[in-house]
């Protein structure tokens, strides 16, 4: 029984519900900014203490591929893409599809 | 009229021939009842209707499933469609603005919950070819990811489509909807 605890990031409501584009450059709520700001703190967190890190995207006006590939697809590049999906889980109700989405990012990262 | 009504009318004169063969060239017609032939002859009907009208239900079922499949694909179509125009206007005007923007991820977002509604209506149906069409259903749905890379990739939104990432966003437009046209039409010929 996976008896982890689970540590959640509700995107639209700790970060921003009109997520950006790629880089802190290109301007506000960007995915490097979330990575750097949100996602890397806690996925680090949740590795040291072997729980698992829920991201849930519902709430935002959409995702750019920038946005998704920048934050998810670069912790992958850090970290590799076996520890990053063994980490996150995420959840969407808003739109199912971009979990598949991420999820290829993460696999393709380089 | 119906056409049982014609098929009714059109053997009468096969009938009046076979009555008039006999008459006229000494054939006689048995008048005896013989049981076991008239419980044949009924047991061949009645699997002829019910076999008829199995597949009648059968068919029209799969006409209502095909239909909706159909359109489910072509609702995706037109998302993505209405996205390419705004991103048309975004190219024309050198810019995206905050309100193109939301309508780029609404059209998006339409169309990819598009794709996992035409998933869930596929697991509902009962094509004998289902797992080819899932397999449409799959290239349709990496060609839409495709497009939304060549869309909202790169340093979307806070660069203009230049020509190169326009003409990005026509062939992997070009590639879904070629990708839609086949699934059409093998969901028309699905068994």
């Amino acid at each position: 029984m996976n008896t982890a605890q689970l540590v959640r990031i509700i995107i639209a409501k700790d970060f921003s519900d009109t997520p950006g584009g790629r880089y802190r450059s290109d301007g506000a709520a960007s995915g490097e900014e979330f990575r750097e700001f949100q996602l890397k703190p806690k996925f680090l967190n949740a590795q040291r203490e072997g729980t698992i890190l829920e991201i849930d995207l519902d709430g935002a006006e959409g995702y750019a591929t920038s946005f998704l590939e920048e934050a998810f697809g670069g912790l992958a590049r850090e970290y590799g893409a076996q520890s990053v999906l063994k980490t996150l889980k995420f959840t969407c109700a808003d739109e199912p599809l971009l979990i598949r989405e991420i999820e290829s990012y993460i696999s393709s990262a380089k | 009229m119906s056409i049982r009504y014609w098929i009714g009318l059109s053997a009468l004169p096969l009938v009046f021939l076979v009555i008039g063969w006999n008459q006229f060239l000494g054939f006689r017609i048995l008048t005896d009842i013989r049981l076991f032939e008239i419980l044949n002859l009924t047991a061949t009907i009645g699997i002829a209707v019910y076999f008829q009208r199995v597949f009648a239900k059968q068919q029209s079922e799969q006409r209502i499933e095909k239909a909706l499949v159909i359109d489910q694909i072509k609702e995706i179509g037109n998302y993505v469609g209405n996205c390419g125009g705004v991103v048309e206007g975004c190219h024309a005007s050198a810019a995206i603005s905050k309100s193109n923007q939301s309508k780029i991820n609404h059209q998006l977002r339409n169309a990819a919950n598009g794709i996992a509604a035409l998933n869930s209506l596929l697991a509902e149906c009962q094509f004998a070819d289902l797992k080819e069409i899932q397999t449409y259903a799959a290239g349709l749905e990496a060609c839409f990811l495709n497009y939304k890379k060549a869309v909202t990739g790169g340093s979307y939104p806070d660069k203009p489509y230049n020509v190169g990432a326009t003409a990005d966003v026509h062939r992997t437009h070009g590639e879904f909807r070629r990708k839609m046209h086949s699934a059409i039409v093998r969901v028309n010929r699905a068994a």
